[in-house]
């Protein structure tokens, strides 16, 4: 076909691809990036994730009110025009301390995760690449850990330190690395055996090219969709802690010490309850369905179908 | 199988080792003694009670002494169950110093009770409650997943594995308010909190119980599912094997695998959360019990909880194991 | 009298990529006793025409868009879920390719040999155990009454395709359906497999549908054969004539690809092209595309339905039914 010809093509003299062959000329990313679109719940999750996240760092500096603002003159009223989701026992805009209480949910959430991660995978790696009996005695080490109660210990260290929000980064982190680390190990173990990698190694490609092109982006799909759902089970343990008194510090507030205020009130104004465990629920079912979605786009074979 | 256990046993003991080293030295960097915070203490008699309860020694003294006096010295099962006079019965009696030799020392905090006598009164309670919870957990999300695989993308699917993941996304701590909340508040069933007459447990259990009978659900299905797509089922299907049978017989003992590996966790789930459940509904459980402690900084009874914790867990865990093996001949094999 | 006749059989699987025509109009009979070979590629659709027949077809996605396969007065394709279960197992049995993957690694093999037994005849656990033994030491597994007890991952690759066999037979049906049974397998167990399935079936008096793609064991195995493409029945007749005088190019190009007919020296023959999209309709003849011999129209435009050149061989090219074969250069 002639350049000349090729300017003058409409659509309609377009071959018509069948969908495979798109999928096959397209990386990897674009291609799960469709597939999570398709998935109209998980699509809806990041949109409403994406929302809260939004909602959550920039509406403080839309309110009227201030976190730590109390009038006790307009104590526990119910929800209504001037706040919309009522105010707390000691006067303060519910609706505000569900914004700022969110930052910190979100941001431990993150945070922790970001510590997981590296830990996970920095651990899960070196053992998967080391092999052998180095990585026999470092998985070893793992499952050893998991039989412990961990949450017993980051509850301990938050009484015996003192409640920080660093100490609360670094238990959560501490905790929430192991499987990111089996994963990790798992993926570099069996991408070290698979024949494309052999392939490459053949056709005289360096460590460096190999790690860039093969092993990042194969090991990146499930680390992402891990850390997906990393990031719920933290916000919940971070909640679980402020609920018990041993979370972020005060003044600090998050969902979880929101949660617990709600709940010691909920008797005579069940909003104070309801209104940030919506939130919390949401945020969790989204990340939660998120995460499913992440893992049916990124790795066609486990899907449900 | 004898071999296999022993060696799983065995491997215990250093982890424990571990655990109690961690959790001993933790404890006593802490700042501050266990009765620095009590208020109007004269510095004689503050002396007096750390040189009673041996804190005045050299750390490392302390700590081969607390080492000594948990390490388990017998094995008497019978005293598990001590004749009461009173009720005229053989009645349940948690004594791990009776029955293990085990001492946990004095509780600091509670006067004249010893840490032993506070997990035997309060770890029945917690038992009660994980064990309804479980098996809430198992009834509801066994069946749930199980329907849900065989009417894969129907309702039948959908409408279970929501439900499920609404209540993955409901805590411990928001459901349980919830149901306080509408039964025991608002429709006035139950009592909101305490632990008094029978109907007392059923709130939380169902608090704690419903949150992994979602879990439960989800990895039944996912389990069946990954069965039912096997070459095997085919097989049976050709043989003339009926649909209860496929299902019942040949799929579910594989197919409940990941659940059964997933009990380790919840079982450990569940202790942190009846921490949350137990402070929410007032129930005198153990959970409540370590949080007190912990924040009161009981040392002997913050220590005696966790090793007793890590104990339970590291126990109930070598018992999953032990029946996956049972269920995978695989394993078994290798 | 034959024993199976399967008519216009069609089966479709409702993907997302539209509706993939995996068995389009497939008739074939089966005589009681005799061993029908059904050749053809990957995804020619042999595999699913005998699951179809055995109603192992999930659905959805699969679909059994029409025809009938009259087993003993009963049409497979539309009687109730009972009574094809009572015939699956017990009149018909089938064995798959990979013996690996189609036992169940949580039951003891007895358990499933017995099961068969249990379901479908009047027995007790007792006897059906024994009927078990005596079955796995007539597929020529030792100490039986021991290893009837093992798991599978306790038997080699070839043991388990005999307990596969054994646990096939042991009702002693009409039909044996063999999905490649001998294609996971080691050459040289791959013979063993094949002997004993012909001697059992010399035993029993079994009928047998053969699925392969390997012609070369067809020719020493299958007293008929049917050679499918497509989704369709291109060729069907008597072993010899298949091999010795075929009438259809895709068959030809079959035969002329086995790498032991080949002349030593010679580049190994392959069909060009690929298997076509099953999703499209096809307007002539599905293998014109890759088609060594015509290049023309009919055959680009018209379709044809399979046609006797005689009582034992039909064929379904244009150029062979229109034609004098010795014409056709291929």
């Amino acid at each position: 076909m002639s350049l000349e010809s090729m300017k003058t093509l409409s659509p309609q003299d377009l071959p018509v691809i069948p969908i495979e062959k798109i999928e096959e000329g397209s990386s990897l990313w674009k291609d799960a990036w469709h597939r999570l679109r398709k998935n109209h719940l998980a699509f809806a999750s990041l949109i409403l994730f994406i929302f809260m996240t939004v909602f959550c760092i920039i509406g403080p500096l839309l309110s009227p009110y201030s976190n730590e603002q109390q009038e006790l003159a307009y104590n526990a009223q119910s929800p209504n025009t001037e706040h919309w989701l009522g105010t707390d026992t000691l006067g303060r805009d519910q609706l505000t301390r569900i914004m700022y209480g969110g930052r910190v949910s979100l941001g431990v959430g993150f945070l922790a995760t970001a510590v997981s991660l590296i830990i996970g995978v920095v651990y899960g790696a070196v053992s998967g690449y080391l092999g052998g009996k180095t990585d026999a005695f470092m998985m070893r080490f793992v499952d050893i850990l998991y039989a412990l109660p961990f949450t017993i210990f980051v509850i301990l260290l938050m009484v015996i330190f003192g409640r920080s929000v660093i100490l609360l980064f670094v238990a959560i982190g501490a905790v929430e690395w192991l499987t990111m680390a089996r994963i990790v190990r798992g993926q570099v173990l069996s991408l070290n055996q698979q024949e494309y990698i052999e392939a490459a190694v053949s056709l005289g490609h360096s460590n460096s090219r190999i790690v860039l092109r093969h092993l990042i982006p194969n090991v990146l799909g499930p680390v992402i969709v891990y850390a997906t759902l990393t990031v719920p089970a933290v916000m919940l343990l971070e909640a679980v802690l402020s609920f018990l008194g041993l979370g972020v510090p005060p003044p600090m507030s998050s969902w979880g010490v929101l949660i617990k205020e709600g709940a010691d009130s909920m008797t005579v104004f069940p909003w104070l309850l309801i209104a940030p465990a919506a939130f919390f629920s949401a945020t969790l079912f989204s990340l939660n369905f998120l995460g499913d979605g992440l893992r049916d786009a990124l790795d066609p074979k486990s899907s449900k179908d | 199988m004898f071999k296999f256990i022993l060696i799983r046993f065995l491997q215990v003991i250093p982890v424990l080792l571990a655990i109690a080293t961690m959790t001993f030295f933790m404890v006593h960097a802490a700042p501050g003694g266990p009765f620095s915070q009590e208020r109007n203490v004269r510095p004689e008699i503050l002396e007096k009670m750390n040189e009673h309860y041996g804190l005045n020694d050299p750390v490392y003294v302390q700590y081969w002494n607390y080492l000594v006096k948990i390490c388990p010295k017998k094995f008497n099962p019978f005293k598990l169950f001590v004749y009461d006079k009173s009720e005229g019965r053989r009645v349940f009696n948690f004594d791990l110093k009776e029955v293990f030799g085990i001492d946990f020392g004095p509780s600091y905090k509670y006067e004249g009770r010893t840490v032993n006598e506070l997990i035997a009164e309060s770890f029945p309670v917690s038992m009660k409650l994980g064990i309804v919870a479980l098996t809430i957990a198992l009834f509801l999300g066994v069946p749930a997943g199980i329907i849900a695989s065989i009417g894969k993308n129907t309702a039948l699917d959908y409408v279970p594995m929501s439900v499920a993941m609404v209540g993955i996304c409901l805590p411990t701590f928001v459901m349980g308010p919830i149901l306080a909340l509408t039964f025991g508040l608002w429709l006035g069933w139950v009592n909101v909190s305490g632990w008094f007459t029978w109907s007392d447990i059923i709130l939380p259990s169902l608090t704690l119980g419903l949150y992994y009978a979602a879990y439960v659900a989800r990895l039944t299905r996912g389990g069946m599912l990954e069965i039912l797509s096997q070459d095997f089922i085919r097989t049976a299907r050709a043989k003339g094997v009926p649909e209860s049978k496929i299902i019942f017989k040949h799929s579910l003992k594989g197919g409940l695998l990941p659940v059964v590996s997933f009990m380790g966790p919840a079982l450990a789930g569940m202790i942190s959360g009846s921490f949350v459940i137990e402070t929410i509904f007032q129930i005198p459980g153990l959970g409540r019990h370590f949080i007190n402690s912990a924040f009161n900084r009981d040392y002997t009874m913050v220590l005696g909880t966790v090793l007793f914790y890590a104990t339970f867990i590291i126990i109930m865990n070598l018992l999953v194991d032990v029946v996956q093996v049972i269920m995978n001949p695989k394993l078994k094999y290798e | 009298m034959p024993l199976l006749e399967v008519e216009n059989l069609t089966t479709h699987f409702h993907t997302r990529n539209g509706i993939v025509r995996a068995v389009d109009g497939v008739s074939f009979d089966l005589e009681p006793g005799e061993t029908l070979g059904i050749v053809g590629e990957s995804g020619s659709g042999k595999s699913v025409t005998c699951y179809s027949i055995m109603g192992l077809i999930p659905q959805p996605p699969g679909r059994i868009k029409s025809g009938t396969a009259i087993f003993d007065g009963t049409d497979l394709l539309c009687c109730p879920k009972e009574t094809l279960r009572n015939i699956r197992g017990k009149r018909i049995s089938m064995i798959f390719q990979d013996p690996m993957t189609s036992l169940n690694p949580y039951l003891r093999v007895s358990t499933q040999l017995i099961e068969p037994l249990l379901i479908h005849e009047k027995i007790d656990k007792k006897a059906a155990l024994n009927r078990a033994i005596a079955a796995l030491e007539e597929v020529g597994i030792q100490d039986a009454p021991k290893r009837v007890h093992f798991y599978p991952h306790e038997f080699s690759g070839g043991m388990r395709q005999r307990v596969m066999i054994a646990m096939a037979l042991i009702t002693h049906p009409e039909i044996l359906i063999a999905d490649e049974p001998s294609t996971a397998l080691d050459v040289t167990v791959q013979a063993q497999i094949l002997d004993l399935i012909k001697a059992r079936q010399k035993d029993l008096g079994t009928a047998v549908i053969f699925i392969t793609h390997d012609l070369a064991v067809v020719a020493s195995f299958c007293d008929r054969v049917n050679v499918m493409y497509a989704g369709k029945i291109v060729e069907s007749g008597v072993t010899n004539e298949i091999y010795y005088r075929s009438r259809h190019p895709y068959t030809l190009s079959l035969l002329k690809s086995i790498p032991s007919l080949q002349e030593k020296g010679h580049d190994l023959y392959t069909i060009p092209g690929i298997p076509p999209d099953l999703s499209n309709e096809f307007a002539g003849c599905p293998f014109y595309e890759r088609c060594p011999v015509s290049k023309e129209d009919p055959c680009s435009n018209t379709q044809t339905a399979l046609k006797d050149l005689q009582p034992d061989h039909s064929t379904s090219c244009h150029r062979y039914q229109l034609e004098d074969p010795a014409t056709i250069k291929l």
